[in-house]
């Protein structure tokens, strides 16, 4: 990807862009859902919506009255309640636990289903920060690491996610422990630089394979970067009947370091 | 079924030998100049028209005729035939050399081949180009490239803007062999595909087998490209060279031994990083970025039945950013080969072969890594051509390949926090056995008709995993040093005929079946060094392929003239596709990212060229349409194939204006590729998705473009009074040189790389398309001398 970002920028020398018009075609909308299922949240929330032709704005309807439910294998079932349109929440924090989740919504007739399984957390050793010269790539400005420790069983994944002053930043970053299985491992936000006085906060999801591959495939379509596939698809998604999005189980632990 | 095809092999040949007494005239036809041999140089019987012969790709002849007297034409267009008169009543041998025509009387040479061979031979798309053809047409960079010029002919595609990479006949990159002196050359790019790794001085001669692949040939589905290097100047020392804008080159030939054995080195090295360097710009001026090529060949002969060749090609590109990361990746080929002529009728060559492409990316800073792979071949053949007599050329031989492939190594500091890897090593060993026979039933119907059998057996040492539905690796297998895995065997007919309508037109008919072992990944959108080559497995079947095609050739004005349409047919088993987020690279379990499924393409073909006169060159049309359908993507529907391409249009002229002056243009049109485009678009926290809904359902805009070139050879001669005569005379003298200025897309029209949807800079809440354009008016300049 290095590789491709930088005959890029020999290339830009010579190359333009412009704004062009694509005549594309509808398309038939579809149930997008977002759900997590978090500790240390105190509201989890799961957002129901449904995708727009490309050419209008980006304003996606919500999907009311629906009817969803979270059930734990080993547990009861909770009914969600809609707290904005297309916004249901959980009536209590749930005490989670290692133990596989299922979630149900009902909307319009149709029924879709998603499972994903809670893991053990794994805890963030510490953070870090660097000050880095601008590079071919990236801008001047304190790069930050975080450190942990990856299980000793094989097949643990991962999402970070980075909170700049209370903002999520827009890239998805995962992992997986296919190079580092059982090591005290890190992992630096090359293309993240921070200024001095900022909070910056990171969050370690311990996730299945099931949303790693929803995210992972999700970063090739909206992490910026040159080159990428040659036939883009739609992320992978764990929920059925042709529904998009996710439903993900989530152990969080988080830390937070100001750069000084 | 082998039996039955076995059978009627040697039923077509039983009937084709004759009894009365015959005796055969053979030898080598060459350049008087340099010494290299002459390929497809013809000897014509004056007395039987229709009869003759044409030399091997060493310059080798042999036609067998009855006891009779003759006058033996030989010929080669661009030189000055030689006429003999010969009384046959015993074997002879005649070996000669013909000169060049000299330059004023010389017509452009469009084709290194006889006159009319396009109708009369058995060859279906087949094309032939010697770097002479290619000097004057005009390219990006200055940098004449004969995979951008075969790009110019029917069924040939170019893979995107500025790309040596291509598609032929609807078939994917991967199925395309392409050989250097018999060497498979795994990656033909340098650069992102900017540049191919031949450097046209050094190289001889170019066939390119578009599907009808003659039994000789085998290893992939849609073609074969045969690139041979010069042998080198037997006859005395010279030196050629040019310097351009972006790369420079030298070549130096010379004779061994005069007459008896010569050698050729060439070298080429781009320095467009060397422009880099004068930028303010701190990160474009610490970035190094630049690739060479080393071309070398010798050869001796070994008295007058044995002579041997050495070649080799070493290229490599470098690049590094910041002294923080490197990436270098190139190609090395080794060529031995051992001509022999048993007698007047039996010709051998046997070659031992080696290939290897390598990449290495190289990271320092906080975390040191490396990563590797490589494909490494050992490969042993020999091919024999027997002429049995003038109507039956009967080839037979062997092909054994051992390759050797690592897909993948990362090496890490123990400090690094990543653990070093190694996707294991895969062995296999491909062979091939072949017969086939080109006969002449009568004065108008020529028939070429054989057999190839290959095989390819996976072999150990290694672990085999079998994968589950969902990718999931469910067993393993562990399997010693060269244990068998898996094996695989195919038997390949392939016949060609050609019926003689008159003298100048022809119908040809054609069908080839092929297999193909080795596949390669590649998951983006252009050529990339990091691709890698993988066996045939347990897991991953042969590719196969069946091709019909059907053709009318005809030659106009004397062969001023040449037409030809070809419709082609091609049906593909076991195609290789991905499966949504596949990461083939540093991946033990590749094989549970592919999908594998049918390929369709067919298409016609027109092509229409003008060989002679000021004014020289061609135009090409091609309609094709190419799909693919893979369970388990675009829900298991047809869907076009990523180098689908409807119409493909390209017209190439050359004009002399002056002796020494040469005006040339070349405009291509095409319509756009298929492409995945978004239909739709939605939002994941606060992102805003685009949503797909079919596969390559769109395509990108239409592909135009037009290029110049002028090419002006300075005066390789001057003016002396002869002090005999008093009169002014030419003088040649020994060094001669070139200028060629060319202007890649002159009207500077914005064609699409690349389309790119995405949230809008401009109007916050919108989404819009931006498309990205590379070249446009690119002017180069190049100097070319020789002496």
């Amino acid at each position: 990807m290095k590789y491709i970002t930088a005959i890029a920028t020999f290339l830009s020398l010579i190359a333009c862009e412009k704004v062009i018009d694509v005549n594309l075609n509808d398309s038939d909308p579809k149930l997008i859902v977002e759900a997590t299922l978090e500790n240390n949240v105190q509201n989890n929330l799961v957002r129901l919506s449904r995708s727009v032709n490309f050419n209008e704005p980006n304003t996606m309807p919500a999907v009311v009255g629906a009817n969803v439910e979270i059930s734990a294998e080993q547990g009861p079932t909770y009914s969600l309640i809609e707290i904005e349109p297309g916004l249901y929440q959980y009536p209590d924090l749930i005490a989670l636990e290692k133990d596989q989740y299922e979630l149900n919504v009902y909307s319009e007739g149709e029924t879709y289903l998603a499972k994903s399984s809670f893991l053990e957390p794994v805890t963030i050793d510490s953070l870090s920060y660097e000050y880095k010269e601008k590079s071919q790539f990236f801008d001047a400005g304190f790069r930050v690491t975080v450190y942990y420790t990856d299980p000793s069983d094989i097949g643990n994944y991962y999402r970070f996610k980075v909170y700049r002053k209370g903002i999520l930043e827009k890239n998805i970053y995962v992992s997986d422990d296919q190079y580092s299985n059982g090591l005290s491992t890190s992992r630096v936000f090359f293309n993240l630089s921070f200024n001095k006085g900022e909070e910056v906060e990171v969050v370690l999801q311990h996730i299945d394979k099931g949303v790693y591959d929803y995210f992972n495939t999700l970063a090739d379509l909206v992490n910026e970067q040159g080159g990428g596939s040659s036939a883009p698809s739609n992320p992978i998604s764990n929920i059925s009947n042709d529904a998009l999005g996710y439903f993900g189980a989530m152990a969080s632990d988080s830390k937070t370091i100001t750069i000084q | 079924m082998i039996n039955k095809l076995v059978m009627t092999f040697f039923a077509l040949l039983a009937f084709q030998l004759a009894h009365a007494q015959k005796y055969s005239v053979s030898g080598t036809i060459k350049d008087a100049g340099t010494g290299e041999d002459l390929i497809g140089a013809n000897v014509l019987v004056k007395e039987l028209p229709g009869t003759g012969a044409s030399t091997n790709v060493y310059g080798f002849y042999s036609l067998t005729l009855p006891k009779g007297q003759y006058t033996l034409i030989f010929q080669y267009i661009g030189y000055e035939p030689i006429e003999k008169s010969i009384d046959l009543n015993d074997n002879k041998k005649i070996s000669l050399e013909l000169k060049e025509a000299s330059s004023q009387l010389q017509e452009v040479v469009i084709t290194a081949t006889k006159e009319d061979e396009n109708v009369t031979s058995t060859d279906m798309g087949a094309l032939k180009l010697s770097p002479k053809e290619i000097e004057s047409i005009p390219v990006l960079f200055g940098e004449k490239d004969i995979l951008k010029t075969v790009q110019l002919m029917p069924g040939v595609q170019t893979a995107g803007e500025g790309s040596t990479g291509f598609y032929v006949r609807g078939g994917s990159a991967d199925q395309n062999l392409i050989l250097l002196d018999g060497a498979p050359v795994y990656n033909a790019s340098h650069l992102l595909g900017f540049f191919s790794v031949f450097n046209s001085d050094a190289l001889k001669d170019i066939n390119l087998i578009k599907g009808n692949m003659p039994a000789e040939y085998g290893g992939r589905l849609s073609s074969v490209m045969d690139v041979k290097m010069k042998d080198g100047n037997a006859k005395k020392l010279s030196v050629s060279g040019g310097l351009g804008l972006i790369s420079s080159r030298l070549t130096v030939e010379a004779p061994i031994v005069k007459d008896k054995g010569s050698f050729m080195i060439s070298g080429r090295r781009t320095y467009a990083d060397l422009f880099l360097q004068l930028s303010n710009d701190q990160d474009l001026n610490s970035t190094t970025m630049y690739f060479y090529d080393l071309n070398m060949k010798a050869n001796y002969k070994l008295g007058d039945k044995d002579r041997v060749y050495l070649s080799g090609y070493f290229g490599k590109d470098v690049s590094a950013f910041s002294d923080s990361f490197g990436f270098d990746w190139g190609n090395a080929t080794g060529t031995f080969r051992w001509n022999h002529l048993f007698n007047d009728k039996l010709f051998v060559n046997t070659s031992l072969l080696y290939s290897k492409y390598n990449y290495d990316i190289e990271i320092t800073g906080s975390k040191n890594l490396n990563i590797n792979s490589n494909i490494v071949d050992w490969n042993l053949k020999q091919d024999y051509e027997y002429y049995l007599n003038s109507k039956n050329t009967i080839k037979f031989g062997f092909n054994t390949i051992y390759h050797t492939f690592s897909p993948g190594e990362l090496k890490a500091d123990a400090s690094s926090g990543i653990n070093s890897s190694k996707v294991e090593e895969r062995y296999g060993l491909e062979s091939a056995l072949y017969l086939s026979n080109e006969t002449a039933f009568n004065s108008r119907f020529k028939l070429n008709y054989g057999l190839r059998l290959s095989h390819f057996a996976a072999l150990g040492a290694g672990t085999v995993y079998q994968y589950n539905k969902e990718g999931n690796p469910i067993s393993s297998q562990y399997y010693g040093k060269n244990e068998v895995i898996k094996q695989y065997m195919g038997l390949e007919p392939r016949v060609s005929g050609t019926y003689l309508i008159n003298e100048s037109s022809s119908l040809k008919a054609g069908y080839a079946r092929s297999n193909q072992y080795i596949h390669l990944l590649s998951n983006s959108t252009s050529s990339n060094p990091t691709d890698i080559w993988i066996p045939s497995s347990q897991n991953v079947q042969p590719q196969i392929s069946d091709q019909f095609s059907v053709g009318y050739f005809k030659n106009l004005h004397e062969n001023k003239y040449e037409f030809s349409t070809e419709v082609y047919y091609k049906s593909m088993q076991n195609v290789i596709d991905y499966k949504n987020g596949a990461e083939p690279n540093l991946n033990t379990h590749y094989e549970a990212d592919l999908l594998f499924g049918d390929g369709e393409a067919y298409g016609a073909e027109f092509f229409l060229k003008k060989k002679k006169g000021r004014f020289t060159g061609w135009m090409s049309y091609t309609l094709s349409k190419s799909t693919k359908q893979i369970e388990g993507i675009n829900n298991g529907l047809a869907y076009s194939a990523k180098q689908d391409r409807t119409h493909d249009f390209s017209i190439v002229g050359m004009y002399k204006i002056k002796p020494n002056m040469t005006l040339s243009a070349n405009w291509v049109y095409y319509t756009g590729n298929a492409v995945t485009f978004p239909s739709g678009k939605y939002e994941i926290e606060n992102k805003i998705v685009n949503l797909y809904t079919e596969r390559n359902g769109y395509r990108m805009p239409d592909y135009h473009r037009l290029d110049l070139g002028l090419t002006i050879e300075n005066p390789n001669f001057k003016w002396s009074v002869n002090p005999e005569t008093g009169e002014k005379e030419k003088v040649m003298k020994r060094f001669s040189s070139s200028w060629n200025f060319s202007i890649y897309n002159a009207y500077g029209r914005e064609n699409a790389y690349s389309i790119d949807f995405k949230e809008s800079e401009n109007v916050p809440g919108t989404t819009e398309a931006v498309q990205l354009s590379l070249f446009k008016i690119i002017p180069s300049i190049t100097y070319n001398f020789k002496f």
